[in-house]
């Protein structure tokens, strides 16, 4: 029964991919008039305009063209950007890495920041300090990230002239030099997640807190520390799992437009510039590495869920906790 | 056994400020137990005796209730304890069994390390040692394959298995006394008899001093030394289990050993349930707060409040009744 | 899959613990909303008058928020871009529950293949990063005040669908619904006079927080220079076209940006009236 389920869901991912790749082949093939012609615009000759639909093989019916271009994504053939002519896998392999280093960075400050505000919150429930704490992250959840963004730049980069607005220095010119060119970014894009964990593992921190064996805890003499670390967390952590795949698409969102702002050279600002210059070919790659990414990542975190809980591994025992955990809208 | 005093309640009152008012859960009550005797506490729910058992364990929070009164544990003054250093006898020299295993137990971490960070509270136990006696433990509460079932999550267990593990973890550094809340109410009839005889066998082994909070006068007849019978936050009656049994004087009392269902065939009757509601705590009746329930109620128990009378049958037998006298069955 | 984000029940106690927040959330919006639609009716705000003496000029008398780089009034712009981030906000979140909730009712309620294939194309959508499709739709439809809308209904139906799937689930299994069943009561009507109501908190509640994120993404949009066309500013453009000034004269962005805050924050937290906390933590799409 079990691998059953199991199975299903495997298969349901792997036509949900199938789906989104031939969506984003569509997307390209179905541009209004002749592709090749909205590629290339007012500027393409009518030389360029023939090489292009060679290229994108255009003479060949839409179906071929499919299979095709399946197949060669499937070997990681993206084709090749309008723009510069450079293979679209080669530009997503260099600039994947600044995205991951900065989304990674941005969620060890945003759980760094929200866990032991979670914690304080819920150890301190009711309290001013709770309402506090709620009302700054309340205040977090509503600023854009690239409002933010612009508070950072002034106060940190032109006010106090601490850190670089622009720019990304890359490793191997010094790990320090690297952190410091994405700590802005990576601050910006924390706020937000930052503060829906703090709220999403204050409330199921609270529960956990109401529950009898967090009394039975305290009856055996533990320490509150270790109450709320030992005892407390674990059970709590349901909610925070879900929202972490709701954050990377957030993420994966705002990191466009994070990576425009501070010109860094990933993955988000490439997709934003190939908008403006009109390089379907580079966006449809992008596009389809971003969906695919975030579809994986679902699926990885919902297996997350039965490390977290073992009781979640018996579908029987899926109580109210396990159902809440789903409940965060996903966006 | 010890001489001296194990558990002392003086003049102890729960106050809950509520909305709508102030609910006295607790009035006035004073208790004592002895080293190794086992006390039980009877009544209706709401009637106060949970409230009691927490707050003389010292678990009641202050912020959440006005206490006064005096509890003295082992020579220790708990009312008096700041949260920390109430914390180093919880565990260690008293301890409680809550009602609902399944809650009580986390539902994460595997029984065996919970047990052992029971006993890890006595600071001479090492980890290892902890572990071992965590098996230890499980063997001594009667479960059996204990180095099996240590791995084990409370959810795969059954019900009365997982209120001894609830017990091993409660008796793991030995305390001198134990609060058992309801400790059956929560488990099947049949399981119910085999926890009990456990709690015998523990408190006559390790010479456990027990406080059994039992809405079931029946079981707490024949489990406990004690007894102490509350009806709406205060003592009713109160004595040795063989004197409260063979002359219940509270008309509450006898109301209670009216509802027990008999077993033998002499004195076969239905058993009559008591009528009317328990109090409403935020407005409690004037004088006796049986009165309007009972059916011997006098204008004098409408009006003036019972103090707890000394019967003289046995050492320690009182009652809180203008009008004591046989059930009227 | 489920998303039961209902107001736990008790929905009209919490609307009657109004708190200060509340009343100026509801202000800013009720000003916002009459600046934006009803003044242009008696008054023209003049937002493209450049001026070449007037560049980045502070507040005066004449332009109560300073000037632009162009000597453009900052104050007219934002409100006009109040106009444009309030129509596509609204807009866009009525279409995509206008859509999203019936589906979601059907899928809810049939069960089966309907919400079989629904659901599936849910899932579809939903594999997209929100901002990444509404940019991606926005560079393929163009730039124009309906596009950006459609770029935004697209990701945000989904979240309507599940929204509304759940709460029919919850809501047809109760007693009264499998009553009028029995009575031999139209699939429909049921689903249309019994279930309806009864969802309608919760999705009234999830639209307002939509409408925020609504607005959010069009102005990520704006900012990317992928929103609505140059000629009519919108606070994201009004961002964009600030940067580059944000060492010499702040305000460029400050001023669109505290309208964009305001404006989101007032949605959220009149939204957490209604909605439960991790539900609006969410802040759907971002």
């Amino acid at each position: 029964m079990r691998t059953r389920k199991a199975l299903l869901r495997l298969a349901r991912l792997a036509a949900v991919l199938l789906v989104v790749s031939t969506l984003c082949f569509l997307s390209l093939n179905l541009l209004p008039g002749d592709p090749a012609r909205a590629i290339l615009g007012e500027s393409g000759t009518p030389e360029s305009v023939a090489a292009l639909q060679q290229e994108l093989g255009l003479d060949q019916p839409l179906a071929d063209r499919y299979v095709t271009w399946l197949g060669n994504i499937l070997q990681g053939d993206f084709g090749r950007s309008y723009a510069n002519r450079q293979p679209v896998a080669d530009i997503i392999l260099q600039r994947a890495p600044v995205t991951i280093e900065l989304i990674v960075l941005s969620q060890l400050i945003a759980l760094a920041v929200a866990v032991p505000l979670a914690a304080v919150a819920a150890a301190r429930r009711g309290t001013a300090v709770d309402r506090g704490i709620s009302s700054l992250v309340f205040l977090a959840v509503s600023v854009p990230s690239f409002v933010l963004a612009f508070v950072l730049i002034w106060v940190f980069a032109i006010k106090l002239g601490l850190y670089p607005a622009n720019g990304f220095i890359p490793v191997s010119d010094g790990l320090g030099q690297n952190l410091g060119s994405l700590f802005l970014p990576a601050l910006a894009l924390a706020a937000g997640p930052a503060a829906l964990y703090q709220r999403v593992l204050r409330a199921d921190l609270v529960e956990t807190y109401g529950q009898e064996f967090m009394n039975v805890a305290r009856a055996k003499g533990i320490s509150p520390l270790r109450m709320a670390v030992r005892h407390a967390f674990r059970p709590s952590l349901l909610g925070l799992t879900t929202s972490l795949g709701v954050v990377v698409g957030m993420l994966i969102g705002s990191s466009v437009i994070i990576e425009n702002l501070f010109s860094l050279p990933g993955l988000g600002s490439i997709l934003a510039q190939s908008v403006s210059a009109r390089d379907y070919v580079t966006v449809q790659g992008v596009v389809l590495v971003a969906a695919t990414s975030f579809v994986l990542i679902n699926a990885l975190v919902d297996l997350l869920y039965t490390f977290i809980d073992p009781r979640l591994r018996k579908p029987r025992t899926r109580g109210r906790q396990a159902r809440r955990a789903r409940e965060v809208p996903v966006a | 056994m010890t001489d001296g005093t194990l558990l002392s309640i003086k003049d102890l009152v729960v106050e809950f400020p509520t909305g709508a008012g102030t609910v006295r859960a607790v009035d006035h009550v004073s208790l004592e137990l002895g080293y190794g005797e086992r006390l039980g506490i009877v009544g209706e729910s709401g009637s106060g005796k949970s409230v009691l058992a927490r707050t003389a364990m010292g678990l009641t929070r202050p912020g959440t209730a006005r206490i006064s009164g005096q509890v003295t544990i082992a020579g220790h003054p708990v009312l008096e304890l700041g949260e920390r250093r109430r914390r180093a006898l919880w565990g260690r020299e008293v301890a409680m069994v809550f009602q609902d295993p399944l809650s009580a137990l986390h539902p994460i971490t595997p029984i065996g390390e919970q047990i052992a960070e029971a006993a890890r509270r006595d600071p001479r136990t090492t980890r290892r040692q902890a572990a071992a006696r965590a098996v230890e433990l499980l063997e001594t509460v009667g479960i059996p394959q204990a180095t099996r079932r240590v791995h084990a999550r409370a959810h795969e267990l059954s019900g009365g298995m997982r209120q001894r593990v609830a017990i091993a973890m409660a008796i793991a550094c030995r305390p001198k006394l134990l609060f058992a809340d309801e400790p059956t109410t929560a488990l099947d009839v049949t399981v119910q008899a085999r926890i009990l005889d456990l709690f015998d066998q523990l408190c006559a082994e390790f010479g456990i001093g027990l406080v059994m909070v039992s809405h079931d006068l029946g079981v707490v007849g024949r489990h406990t030394d004690h007894v102490a019978v509350m009806y709406a936050g205060r003592i009713a009656e109160r004595g040795p289990v063989r004197a409260v049994f063979a002359r219940p004087s509270m008309r509450y009392t006898s109301a209670l050993m009216a509802a027990i269902p008999r077993h033998r065939a002499a004195e076969q009757s239905l058993p009559r349930p008591i009528p009317g509601q328990p109090p409403n705590l935020l407005a409690p009746p004037p004088g006796c707060r049986f009165g309007p329930r009972c059916g011997q109620a006098s204008p004098r128990c409408h009006a003036e409040q019972p103090p707890l009378l000394a019967l003289g049958d046995a050492p320690g037998h009182e009652y809180a009744c203008w009008h004591p006298g046989e059930a009227d069955r | 899959m489920s998303t039961a984000i209902l107001p736990t029940g008790s929905w009209r106690r919490r609307l009657r613990a109004w708190r200060l927040t509340d009343a100026l959330s509801l202000t800013w919006l009720g000003l916002l909303a009459l600046a934006a639609l009803a003044l242009p009716l008696f008054l023209q705000l003049d937002t493209e008058t450049m001026s070449a003496t007037e560049r980045l000029a502070g507040p005066s008398a004449q332009h109560w928020l300073g000037t632009d780089n162009y000597g453009r009034d900052l104050l007219a712009r934002a409100l006009s871009g109040a106009r444009v981030s309030l129509l596509i906000g609204f807009g866009s979140v009525a279409a995509a529950a206008l859509i999203g909730v019936p589906l979601g009712m059907l899928a809810g309620y049939l069960k089966g293949a309907v919400d079989a294939v629904i659901s599936f194309v849910v899932d579809v959508i939903l594999a997209f990063p929100g901002l990444v499709l509404a940019l991606a739709l926005a560079s393929f439809l163009g730039a124009s005040v309906s596009n950006v809308m459609i770029a935004i209904v697209v990701p945000m139906t989904p979240v309507f669908v599940r929204l509304a799937k759940a709460q029919t689930m919850s809501v047809a299994g109760r007693e009264y619904v499998e009553a009028s069943q029995v009575i031999g009561t139209r699939t429909w009507s049921i689903v249309v006079r019994d279930v309806l109501p009864n969802i309608l908190p919760a999705v009234l509640a999830y639209a307002l927080v939509s409408v925020g994120s609504a607005i959010l993404i069009e102005g990520g949009l704006s900012f990317l220079g992928m929103g609505v066309p140059p000629e009519q500013p919108s606070w994201g453009s009004m961002i964009n076209n600030g940067r580059i000034f944000i060492s010499e004269d702040p305000r460029l962005v400050a001023v669109p940006s505290l309208f964009m805050l305001l404006t989101i924050l007032g949605l959220n937290l009149i939204a957490d009236r209604f909605l439960s906390p991790s539900a609006a933590a969410t802040g759907g799409v971002r």
